[in-house]
């Protein structure tokens, strides 16, 4: 009960804010929600569209959620993405491989970009307790940069005509390393079934297995781990790269199923978000794929609203961040909890 | 920047004044989040603080053409921002990092959503009517004076201010100033209010001096790299001022090798490979210098009971 | 026995207190005086109420009904300070300082001394250097707080109540952490205390000390007070038995048996500088079948490392464990922790933590959760990698009712149950697979007489079974009255191993303090 309250509390504000804005700037109060509608049943292919945007973001939410777990903000999955997504370009361009190999080696390689940009980070929190948030966070705009700096020095697209180009991409990918989309009308593709099936593996071994006691038990009582003879430490770093790997999945996905090339910038917020979808599931992989679903409503209404609007885009971002703040400090509690205070004293 | 500097006495004094002028806000930061280590409280919010006042500034001092009302509006918005900040984390007992990163995220979207609602602009907008803080010497503002004197001021409050000695007390062990009879969550604000106060001021630095610009997400983690400062001071201002200099100057010595041909990017990500370097060389050092702690104990412990004999 | 000089005044006055929290009553109209210039203990079972008593008095719970007046005027605290600023301070019974923090800063936090906020450094240093003098606590004021021992952060809590001008000071369980030299040392201030007409409440459940130090004793059972008599009128038995409602029988400590096997054997072990807290130097012994071994050492003298090293917790620098259990294992120093720990278990190692919440048990999650320690090697439990949760809430449900544990079921959180229930469920636990080496830190601090006294006769029972046992324990009246030998740890040696015949209160309080040389 109360968590439902939670719930539509922090949709209340979020949706509140947004109407809010939205009318200033002349339109009506309902605005919003008709944005939500358009963004989901509001042509054929706006579901589907939808769907596309669940993928990467039941990824990273994943991600997120695998290092929060056991104890740890994995804040650099944006910058895991980004470098997730440079590999799985890159080996396409590097080694062009018979159909269903080069989409496996492409897949390969976002893991490999995405374990390889946690590394540093898990290393440091595990070895020296260094505070992962900033080392994370720190290594996302390493991550940008660096990525932009190989794709403009080394693998930038080639122009027709030779004209310069605005935007750093890689060329496009090899044809058989992309993942097959369902129609030519939206960008969802088999990567879906993919997040899918990694993201019920992960609800399985974290809710069923051993593995998964020993990853809660590590993240909630160190202490009790240590005292049952569980190796603390390994298991954080473990949990710390998977992570990572999971990150760069999502990065491969994009670059395979959607963009079929590495574009800088377009992948921005793509693990923030995912921090938001795992927060909105309470850290339950169960609740996962609802919240990656939910988030990705958020995510298409942006294109809705920059299309039919003069408003920013940003406007989704912002009811996004409300409904995590608005959730995470959970209103409805303290209001229960004064309330009962104030009987008992 | 065009070509190579005519001297090393020209390519020093470029790094002096870019040095200056880049740490002079996470110095404000720093010295802000410094109150906030203090009570324990882990600000992750510095970076929407400064990015919020940034705007706030730039709006007022565009709108009315004085910096000073700019100032007070950043000074305002800050401590409002911290406000929001300290409820969702203090009195209500959400998580810090969860808070402070998904208020990051909203100011992001919400001066993204203002700057094309008010300057019908969606990137950034150059603002011809803002103004600039009086400058001191070439690109050094007053302001940049004023970051130093706040640092040797928040080391004054630290440890010769009865709130000091609370405020320490109460981030090191707050069951026992409980016990003492201290009001915690009221230091507690009290610390991320002043944090936000500063945050304000290092906001205003931003869009107004230099280009009078503001850009989408413009603070680009200089609030984290003042976190990193904090982190690496313990809390204590005049280290945390310190290691916002060297931040400061990281950035400005990679904007020198830029004339030199160095590739932007890597110039770029400068700082913030500095910082987690620097955070990895103080914890190293942390845990050296511990276990030399303990090896010195233990020959005092043999002392030890000879005092009590 | 302190003399017992005509009535004196009441200073303290609380008249029909009562205080509920929810459902539960926990002061039940209590009405209780205190004289000036006198001790007045206060004595009872843990959950009888004489905390939530001193509470009320010092300000943290503001009762639902009755009075409370100091020097014979009505008070209405809200806050602690409240209570401060009438003249009452709490002397906690886990000393409340900041440890990276000074003496002195200690002494005067939240009443610092200065002007406009400024901090006078020199004047409150000076300041509680003297008040140390006057009332003979002497104290290192510039020391930081938590490189004191333990007693003399006690003479700070001391001081900082001092320092706020207190009347009225109130002891919680002071002796609770002191060794009995450093008891004595507390008794004698407590003379001073009274000598400059303070009025001292001593909260305590040792009878021995209530009887030596106070003037006047109250006992409270089931948030009641069940009688209140002078010094001088009460008995011993007649007090432990109203304390308790029923009387104590001693624990059966049954034959002890011919010196067995050995068990465990612990040799030359070193746990150098490098590790976090004390390190241990050259500690042998060996601890036989049929054995209750105590261990006991003030905190920080080591002993806690020692019993970490031998269950599997930490890695010796040097030096060999033996665990002579189901299977032989042998530990050296160049073992894997992770590794060692499922071995020793295996062997059949038991070991009950000291800290029963944040060790024993995942606060979070179900009682079956914390019932798998050790047992997810075993396929009943865990097949393939995956859980099997009926089998785990089945052993939850079977240690809940072999240990007699209030708890609903197996899906409880251990957060809803109460101390001494926690402690129930993790001692069975431990239990349940028959330990060959029963390693018990602490295992009845916090919880109430009658049930302490089940707990050390299953210790016994344990050894009776041919089980060996090591039980670390601050309370040397627990370790005289359930052991068979004591071994006293101070500064990471073994200053002591006898047998509990040749032991007494003060030749282990002298070992424990490193005053005598008894040769290990």
């Amino acid at each position: 009960m109360s968590r439902v309250l939670r719930y539509v509390a922090a949709a209340a504000i979020g949706l509140f804010v947004a109407s809010l804005i939205l009318s200033l700037q002349g339109y009506s109060a309902g605005a919003f929600l008709e944005v939500l509608r358009m963004a989901t049943i509001g042509s054929p292919y706006a579901f589907l569209d939808v769907l596309r945007w669940t993928t990467p973001l039941l990824l990273s939410g994943l991600a997120f959620l695998i290092a929060a777990r056991v104890g740890y903000f994995n804040l650099g999955v944006e910058g895991q993405i980004y470098v997730g997504s440079l590999f799985s370009a890159l080996i396409s361009h590097l080694l062009p491989l018979p159909p269903v190999l080069a989409i496996l080696a492409g897949i390969v390689a976002g893991i490999a970009g995405g374990v390889l940009w946690a590394l540093p980070c898990a290393w440091l929190a595990k070895r020296w307790g260094v505070n992962e948030v900033v080392t994370t966070l720190m290594l996302n705009y390493v991550a940008v940069l660096l990525c932009t700096f190989f794709v403009k020095q080394f693998f930038l697209a080639k122009v027709a005509g030779g004209g310069t180009i605005q935007t750093i991409t890689t060329d496009k990918i090899e044809a058989n390393a992309e993942l097959p989309v369902f129609t030519p009308f939206s960008g969802l593709n088999l990567g879906l079934l993919l997040a899918l099936i990694v993201a019920a593996v992960a609800a399985f071994v974290l809710m069923r297995t051993r593995t998964g006691y020993e990853l809660s038990a590590v993240g909630e009582g160190p202490r009790f781990s240590q005292f049952s003879g569980i190796p603390v430490h390994k298991r954080r770093f473990q949990a710390f790269l998977v992570s990572g790997a999971v990150a760069g999945l999502a990065g491969a996905i994009e670059t395979q199923g959607v963009l079929h090339s590495f574009i800088a910038g377009s992948l921005d917020n793509m693990g923030f978000n995912g921090m938001l979808v795992s927060l909105v599931a309470m850290n339950n992989p169960i609740g996962l794929a609802a919240s990656a679903f939910f988030f990705g409503i958020l995510q298409n209404s942006q294109l809705v609203i920059s299309q039919a609007t003069t408003v920013s885009s940003y406007l989704v971002t912002v009811v996004s961040a409300l409904f995590i703040l608005a959730f995470a400090a959970n209103p409805t509690r303290f209001l229960v909890d004064t309330w009962r205070a104030r009987r008992e004293r | 920047m065009n070509g190579e500097f005519a001297s090393i006495g020209a390519l020093l004094l470029f790094v002096v004044v870019a040095g200056f002028q880049s740490a002079t806000p996470i110095m404000f930061a720093a010295t802000g989040g410094s109150f906030s280590a203090q009570v324990n409280v882990f600000n992750v919010a510095l970076e929407a603080l400064l990015l919020g006042s940034a705007f706030a500034a730039f709006l007022v001092a565009d709108a009315t053409t004085s910096v000073w009302l700019g100032l007070l509006a950043a000074m305002l918005t800050g401590t409002l921002l911290a406000a929001l900040f300290a409820f969702l984390t203090v009195t209500l007992g959400a998580n810090e990092i969860v808070i402070g990163f998904a208020m990051n995220i909203a100011v992001v979207g919400l001066t993204a959503v203002l700057l094309t609602t008010i300057f019908d602009s969606p990137g950034s907008y150059l603002s011809a009517t803002a103004g600039k803080f009086p400058m001191l010497y070439s690109d050094i503002g007053w302001l940049a004076v004023l970051a130093v004197a706040l640092v040797l001021l928040g080391h004054l409050h630290t440890f010769h201010t009865r709130a000091g000695l609370r405020m320490r007390a109460i981030g090191q062990d707050p069951a026992a100033a409980l016990a003492a009879g201290l009001r915690v969550n009221s230091y507690k604000y009290r610390a991320v209010l002043m944090s936000g106060l500063l945050c304000g001021i290092g906001g205003a630095v931003l869009p107004l001096s230099g280009l009078q610009l503001f850009s989408v997400g413009m603070t680009a983690g200089i609030g984290f790299i003042a976190i990193a400062a904090v982190i690496l001071a313990d809390g204590r201002p005049l280290l945390a001022g310190a290691a916002a200099l060297f931040f400061g100057f990281t950035s400005a010595i990679g904007i020198a090798l830029q004339t030199y041909g160095f590739p932007n990017e890597l110039v770029l990500s400068l700082p913030y490979v500095a910082t987690v370097v620097a955070l990895f060389v103080k914890a190293y050092v942390t845990r050296r210098r511990a276990a030399a702690a303990k090896a010195a104990q233990r020959e005092r412990g043999q002392a030890r009971i000879l005092v009590n004999a | 026995m302190p003399d017992q000089q005509s009535p004196a005044v009441s200073y303290v006055e609380l008249a029909g207190i009562s205080k509920s929290f929810g459902d539960v009553r926990a002061l039940d109209d209590v009405t209780v005086t205190a004289p000036q210039g006198r001790v007045t203990a206060i004595v009872g079972e843990n959950g009888a109420g004489k905390s939530t008593l001193m509470k009320v008095l010092s300000g943290v719970v503001t009762p639902d009904r009755g009075t409370v007046r100091i020097g014979g005027v009505e008070r209405h605290f809200r806050t602690t300070r409240d209570a401060t600023l009438a003249g009452v301070g709490m002397v906690y019974q886990e000393t409340a300082l900041v440890a990276a923090m000074s003496v002195w800063e200690n002494v005067v936090l939240g009443w610092e001394p200065g002007q406009r906020g400024i901090l006078r450094r020199k004047h409150a240093r000076r300041t509680v250097g003297e008040l140390a003098e006057r009332y003979s606590l002497p104290v290192p004021l510039d020391a930081h707080a938590g490189d004191l021992p333990v007693s003399i952060q006690q003479q700070v809590e001391i001081l900082k109540v001092l320092y706020r001008n207190a009347d009225v000071v109130i002891l919680d369980e002071p002796t609770s952490v002191l060794t009995p030299q450093e008891r004595e040392g507390l008794f004698a201030a407590m003379l001073n205390l009274q000598a400059e007409g303070k009025t001292l409440l001593f909260i305590s459940h040792k009878l021995d000390e209530v009887l030596a130090s106070a003037h006047h004793v109250t006992v409270m059972r089931h948030g009641r007070i069940v009688s209140s008599q002078r010094n001088d009128e009460l008995d011993r038995r007649g007090l432990a038995r109203s304390i308790v409602g029923r009387d104590i029988a001693p624990i059966d400590l049954g034959t002890r048996p011919e010196r067995g096997a050995t068990v465990l054997s612990v040799q030359h072990v070193e746990l150098g500088a490098l590790h976090e807290g004390p390190g241990i130097r050259e500690a042998s012994f060996e601890v036989a079948r049929g054995e209750v071994v105590g261990v006991a050492g003030v905190s920080g003298s080591g002993q806690h490392e020692l019993l970490q090293v031998i269950s599997g917790l930490v890695a010796p620098d040097a030096g060999t464990v033996v665990l002579d259990g189901r299977t032989r294992k042998e530990v050296d120093s160049a073992s894997d922790p992770a590794a060692t720990l499922p071995a020793l278990r295996k062997a059949g190692m038991s070991h009950i933590p000291a800290d029963r919440n944040a060790v024993g048990t995942l606060r979070r999650r179900p009682l079956w959760f914390s019932a798998l320690v050790g047992r997810l090697d075993d396929p009943e439990y865990c097949r393939r990698g995956v859980i099997r949760r009926p089998a785990a809430r089945a052993l939850a449900e079977r240690i809940i009712r072999e240990g007699g544990v209030k708890a609903s079921g197996p899906d409880a959180l251990p957060e809803s149950l109460s101390g001494g229930n926690l402690q129930k469920f993790i001692v069975q636990r431990e239990l349940l697979s028959d330990p060959v080496l029963l390693v018990a830190e602490e295992p009845t601090h916090g919880i109430d007489i009658g049930a302490a006294r089940d707990l050390r006769q299953k210790l016994r029972d344990v050894a009776a079974d041919g089980g060996a046992v090591l039980l670390a324990s601050t309370d040397l009246d627990e370790l005289l009255e359930t052991c068979d030998r004591i071994i006293v740890v101070f500064d990471g040696r073994i200053v002591l191993d006898a047998d509990r015949q040749d032991c007494t209160e003060e030749s282990l309080g002298a070992a424990l303090t490193g005053l005598s040389a008894v040769p290990a």
